[in-house]
């Protein structure tokens, strides 16, 4: 379906994880600051600050001390709790400018608004700076507004928001003059455009093509030809004729990673195994939020990719269920008779995890002839007590094995996390 | 527990799950009064009933008749949840206004301040809580405690209202 009359907002948070941090610490303003993904390993976000001390996105710590301690940047570990209810308030805010089937939340800082049915009453650069400011007195936060006739140009027009200070965080390329249009997107390199790859910016460039411009100016089916519909779509997408609808629900699961790197070195199969059971039942548990049913599973350890010293020891294996599950238990099990097969002596792991595949619906699974329906149901009633515990009392209540026991070889290290002030033994504390 | 909805409603809207209490619903109910069954989950909201009348004494009727609603403490206490933040005090500089050490305030940052709201504010990027006084010589804040020091801005200090206050949760029987 093609429209050439809709209109898209893009609103997104600048430097999210920080500016989240900077609301409830406000001495953090105006400094480099840099929070780190789980257990502070790299940079995850950074502030302008940062960014103009050339920290790059995923730099990991170590790289980066000496700027670090030659100019003073404060380094925090990442507290996802936090950002999440921020994201949530924010996605309300921008909910309530339209109906529920017009707004995308598309990622924890970023959300598509489709405001076609308001166009002719609102002057739409006005809408975008109530939004912006509504978001910043009610929540704290810095956001850019992109306006555009497709969501890949409302993502476009949010990059040049943010990177030409004159627009006031808000650009709208619905009523902007075309010359200037062209103009702004000649100075864009086409790997910023929305669904652009770097690999496909590596054989546009070798075409010829290297601004958005220039995408925008190629002719979509011969495109086709060279690449697929989607860059055929993405370069009507340019031309102002939107393809690309708002999604309310998104499209459910392939697949469900749960993995987080250790504090410290593991080098003992006990270990191992624990943190592995306790990734294994936040899969599960994610799994039962979507009621579906798993039916392979896939175990990985890794060392450290960014140890010079030792080579770099990667393995993982793959085992189906003999019919398909969503039960805790089954999960502990498998993976930790998984984890026989891959552990080596020796090694210095610094990661482990299980990764869900063959995903299928809940309510759509037909058991086949011979399945023992009285051990299934069980199991149901054991997992629905467990869920009744998890919600009741919190997730680490209650589990398989000890891996919910604070304070193990393997738990993550998150020395420098900030306070939840969502919590109440945790609240912001004013003390003048 | 189950529940059991009675009402008029043909045969094809029942579900098939029904015909397990087949038995029970041949003791007096037709099968098509039944509409649907559902499992009641007990939570553990704690709602305090309060009744919409004043019930005489003597009066016969049962006082269940009169409670209509359950108060909400949220609803009560909070008008715009997205814009709302709570934050804990560790200062005497507002006791005179009923605000002392370990109280937590509500902050609602939906709210323009007025003369005379107390506000959250950061001075210097450091939260304060004092009370917003804007006259003709532009903003200051007032400290409710003659010990403490009123803020009047100095030359290249700025004052960011970082919300209004809106309410004190004050814990009266320490544990």
């Amino acid at each position: 379906m093609k429209h050439e009359n809709k209109v898209f907002f893009l609103i997104d948070v600048n430097n999210m994880y920080v500016s989240c941090e900077r609301v409830f610490d406000p001495s953090l303003n105006n400094k480099p600051v840099i929070v780190l993904s789980n257990n502070d390993g790299c940079a995850v976000a950074r502030s302008n600050e940062s960014k103009s001390l050339n920290i790059k996105m995923g730099v990991p710590l170590f790289q980066i001390k000496d700027i670090v301690q030659k100019h003073n940047v404060v380094v925090l570990s990442s507290n996802y709790v936090m950002y999440a209810e921020m994201s949530r308030r924010f996605h309300k805010i921008l909910g309530s400018y339209v109906t529920a089937e017009e707004v995308e939340p598309y990622s924890i800082d970023e959300c598509f608004v489709d405001f076609t049915a308001y166009e002719k009453n609102f002057d739409l650069e006005k809408v975008g700076q109530e939004m912006r400011q509504q978001i910043w007195k009610w929540l704290g936060l810095p956001v850019c507004v992109g306006i555009g006739r497709s969501k890949t140009e409302s993502k476009i027009a949010n990059h040049i928001a943010k990177k030409n200070p004159g627009f006031n965080s808000v650009c709208d390329l619905v009523s902007m003059d075309p010359c200037n249009k062209e103009y702004y997107f000649s100075l864009i390199d086409v790997s910023e455009v929305w669904g652009v790859g770097r690999k496909h910016a590596k054989k546009l460039q070798s075409m010829g093509i290297n601004t958005v411009l220039d995408l925008a100016c190629a002719e979509p089916r011969e495109m086709q030809k060279k690449f697929s519909i989607v860059m055929a779509r993405t370069i009507y997408e340019l031309q102002g004729i939107s393809c690309i609808e708002i999604e309310h629900t998104p499209p459910s699961k392939k697949q469900i990673v749960a993995s987080r790197s250790f504090g410290g070195r593991v080098t003992e199969l006990a270990d191992l195994k624990e943190a592995i059971s306790m990734y294994a039942q936040d899969a599960c548990k994610r799994l039962r939020d979507e009621k579906l049913l798993c039916g392979c599973m896939i175990a990985f350890v890794q060392s450290n990719p960014f140890d010079p010293n030792v080579p770099f020891y990667n393995e993982s294996i793959t085992g189906s269920f003999s019919e398909p599950t969503d039960c805790a238990i089954d999960f502990v099990k498998a993976a930790t008779r998984m984890l026989n097969d891959i552990y080596k002596e020796g090694i210095k792991y610094k990661k482990c995890g299980v990764v869900l595949t063959g995903l299928e619906p809940k309510s759509g699974h037909t058991y086949d002839l011979l399945t023992d329906f009285e051990h299934i149901e069980k199991k149901e009633c054991l997992m629905e007590a467990m869920d009744g515990i998890h919600n009741k009392f919190g997730k680490t209540k209650i589990g398989v094995g000890p891996c919910f026991i604070p304070n193990r070889n393997w738990s993550m290290s998150r020395d420098r996390l900030s306070r939840n002030p969502f919590r109440w033994e945790e609240l912001l504390t004013i003390k003048n | 527990m189950l529940q059991i909805q009675v009402r008029g409603y043909s045969m094809s809207e029942i579900a098939p799950s029904i015909i397990q209490i087949k038995p029970y619903l041949t003791q007096g109910f037709a099968l098509s009064d039944v509409m649907s069954i559902k499992l009641v989950v007990p939570t553990t909201h704690m709602l305090v009933p309060y009744a919409l009348e004043k019930i005489s004494a003597g009066f016969p009727s049962p006082a269940q008749d009169y409670v209509d609603k359950a108060l909400d403490m949220n609803e009560h206490l909070i008008k715009n949840e997205t814009a709302t933040f709570i934050v804990k005090v560790a200062s005497l500089s507002m006791l005179n206004a009923g605000i002392d050490i370990d109280d937590e305030l509500i902050v609602d940052r939906s709210l323009d301040a007025k003369h005379g709201d107390i506000v959250v504010a950061l001075i210097d990027n450091d939260f304060t809580v004092k009370r917003l006084m804007i006259d003709e010589s532009g903003q200051w804040l007032k400290a409710e405690n003659p010990e403490y020091k009123n803020i009047y801005l100095q030359e290249g200090q700025e004052l960011i209202i970082w919300g209004v206050v809106t309410c004190v949760i004050k814990m009266i029987r320490k544990s």
